[in-house]
């Protein structure tokens, strides 16, 4: 039944998926191992999208199975029960932008890859950024930025982390919208991802975890 | 030199038309249609743009004029196309701007309006995914009553209004107009008509003066994509997704509802504008490669979307149609339209939409942001010239940088502009 859950929420089957939660519920199943199994299936849902099968679509929508199985199944977990994971990245759309999809995605791609994601939102002030830095000791950041006058917000945003004096404390990087290669050297960043797949890369080879 | 308006505003129309039938013009046609850039380059703020029409306005003229553009369209960037006093009176929920009244809507001084995702800001909610049935049952009263109270604080009494279907008599009549709610809304209404008509009352003069100083407009009327009806703000682009998956037959019975009004209106538009252009501007947003498959694009967003441009063709008029985002993967589904009777304006990989609609629309496009932005005048050069030399050939192609322009380095425009006018020629 493990199996079932795990590959029924990878095809994205919310249906079938539900009535297995509620059965494996009510035989007092492990809620924890219950979660477990599902945050499996959209791991694969994040591999399948990075493969090209799934789309955006196919992501929000596991999203939203997996919100309706936790709903079902927090009121079972005990305290402080949670996944191990693999190390922090902070993540955010930089000042005077305020488009979230793109970071939506990288943040799911982070999470389902076993990162734990601060997500700062969107018009996010240099000084959140900074100051999140200080407060959670992540080695990653992540700048997204859909419009133009991003390039400069993502510019100062980096500016504003090395006159804190930690620059070498963490890796940047970016992506989003119109970005390029060009534009990450322009502001300043360690990396530069078109695809959310490459912000899970880049993670992994900065922090570790593959 | 010395060339009459006339003669010149002869010269710039058959260059433009000559261009969309496929057909070598004289030279290249340049054009900036999203001219949020004008505001940099006359050192104007967005704020001040939207607040201070007049002042915008002479803002958009000024690259038009000096750098020698072949058209000019509907002043983007200003307060006619965005009349923000009058949006600050209605507390609009669906948008951020600069200088916004209510502060929840405010972004920095110097950033261009963005719109807001229903679900992500108040009141502002996505209409619910159970209410399909009552929009499909009668989609003007559902909008009336359930959807512009979300909107704006100053139609939220909208939502207390009996259903409109029973104004057939005086007495169905008599008590919606007597209804305190209603009178509520009208009187914010009446308050506001000033900051919505002077801001359109500039826009005759602005077209006048720019046809007397010999440059045609490029396009008058707009248009949209049925399911970017949705998308873009009712159900929301998550709505949309998930509504893919959960209503499939819901979502279609909405697009083919609203597919005739897409398709009227932006026919309605163009023939009252037709003296002026016959092309009719299409921004689209939620097609965009990424957003969906290839078979959710064609089972979701592409028929609808032929449906209208191919209404607007039938009608006799030029679909102009900006796919804002990667639109390669789509390149092959799009083609799917008459030789010759349309334009695509392509953000992404331009010179592969050559490969497979060279033969079919004219394109239009210009260099990547990351070029105009933090590139140098000789880098705008090098893919200018192979923009005009790949895309140019034969004709059919328009440079017509996008939104991503808007911030863009002065002297990188004016090289782009410069550039196009002198190797452009054909």
């Amino acid at each position: 039944m493990a199996e079932d859950l795990v590959s029924m929420l990878a095809d994205l089957k919310e249906e079938e998926v539900m009535e297995i939660v509620q059965k494996r519920m009510d035989e007092g199943q492990d809620p924890m191992e219950i979660l477990d199994n599902a945050r499996k299936g959209v791991a694969i849902v994040g591999q399948r999208y990075q493969t090209g099968e799934y789309f955006i679509p196919e992501l929000v929508y596991s999203g939203e199975i997996l919100k309706a199985i936790v709903e079902i199944v927090k009121p079972k977990l005990s305290e402080g029960a949670d996944v191990k994971r693999l190390g922090k990245v902070i993540i955010g759309t930089v000042a005077g932008d305020i488009h979230d999809i793109g970071k939506d995605i990288v943040t799911f791609m982070l999470d389902v890859n076993g990162f734990e994601v601060y997500d700062l939102g969107v018009d996010v002030p240099a000084k959140l950024f900074v100051d999140t830095i200080k407060e959670t000791e992540a080695p990653v950041v992540g700048l997204s930025g859909f419009l133009t006058l991003s390039f400069d917000s993502m510019k100062e945003t980096v500016e504003a982390i090395k006159a804190a004096g930690m620059r070498d404390k963490v890796k940047i990087m970016v992506g989003g919208g119109t970005l390029d290669e060009k534009v990450g050297e322009y502001v300043g960043a360690d990396g530069f991802g078109r695809f959310a797949g490459d912000a899970v890369s880049m993670a992994q080879k900065w922090i570790g975890g593959k | 030199m010395g060339e009459t308006p006339e003669k010149l505003y002869a010269e710039r129309k058959k260059r433009i038309d000559d261009a969309i039938q496929l057909k070598k013009p004289d030279r290249v046609p340049l054009f900036m249609g999203e001219n949020g850039w004008c505001l940099k380059y006359a050192g104007v703020s967005w704020e001040e743009a939207l607040y201070n029409p007049e002042k915008g306005l002479e803002a958009h003229k000024r690259p038009i004029i000096e750098l020698n553009w072949d058209a000019f369209g509907l002043p983007w960037g200003t307060g006619i196309w965005f009349p923000a006093r009058g949006f600050d009176r209605l507390d609009i929920h669906q948008l951020k701007w600069p200088g916004a009244a209510n502060e929840e809507n405010r972004i920095e001084a110097d950033a261009v309006y963005q719109f807001v995702e229903p679900g992500t800001r108040g009141k502002y909610e996505p209409m619910p995914a159970e209410d399909y049935d009552l929009f499909l049952d009668d989609p003007t009263d559902y909008i009336i009553r359930k959807w512009l109270p979300t909107l704006a604080t100053a139609l939220e009494p909208l939502g207390n209004l009996p259903p409109l279907h029973n104004a057939n008599s005086v007495y169905g009549l008599g008590s919606l107009l007597g209804s305190q709610d209603i009178a509520k809304v009208l009187k914010t209404l009446l308050d506001s008509i000033e900051d919505f008509t002077a801001p359109t009352a500039l826009l005759g003069p602005f077209i006048s003066e720019m046809i007397e100083r010999g440059f045609p407009p490029m396009y008058m009327a707009m248009g949209t994509s049925p399911y970017d009806y949705f998308a873009d703000t009712m159900r929301g682009t998550r709505g949309c997704m998930l509504d893919m998956f959960r209503r499939p037959e819901k979502l279609k019975e909405a697009i083919e509802k609203v597919t005739p009004w897409c398709i009227e209106s932006s026919v309605a538009g163009a023939r009252q504008t037709e003296n002026l252009s016959k092309i009719v501007f299409i921004p689209v947003h939620k097609g965009a490669g990424g957003f969906m498959s290839n078979k959710q694009y064609e089972e979701f967003w592409w028929p609808s979307m032929r449906q209208v441009m191919m209404g607007i063709i039938d009608a006799g008029f030029i679909p102009y149609l900006y796919s804002e985002g990667i639109y390669t993967e789509r390149l092959s589904i799009i083609k799917d339209i008459p030789k010759g009777k349309a334009i695509y304006k392509i953000e992404s990989d331009i010179f592969k939409a050559k490969e497979i609609l060279g033969d079919t629309v004219c394109l239009a496009g210009g260099p990547p942001a990351s070029i105009m932005n933090s590139g140098t005048p000789e880098e705008v050069k090098d893919y200018c010239k192979k923009l005009i030399d790949v895309v140019g050939e034969g004709g059919g192609f328009l440079m017509d940088p996008a939104i991503p322009m808007i911030t863009a380095k002065v002297e990188n425009v004016k090289v782009l502009s410069e550039f196009t006018q002198e190797y452009g020629v054909y």
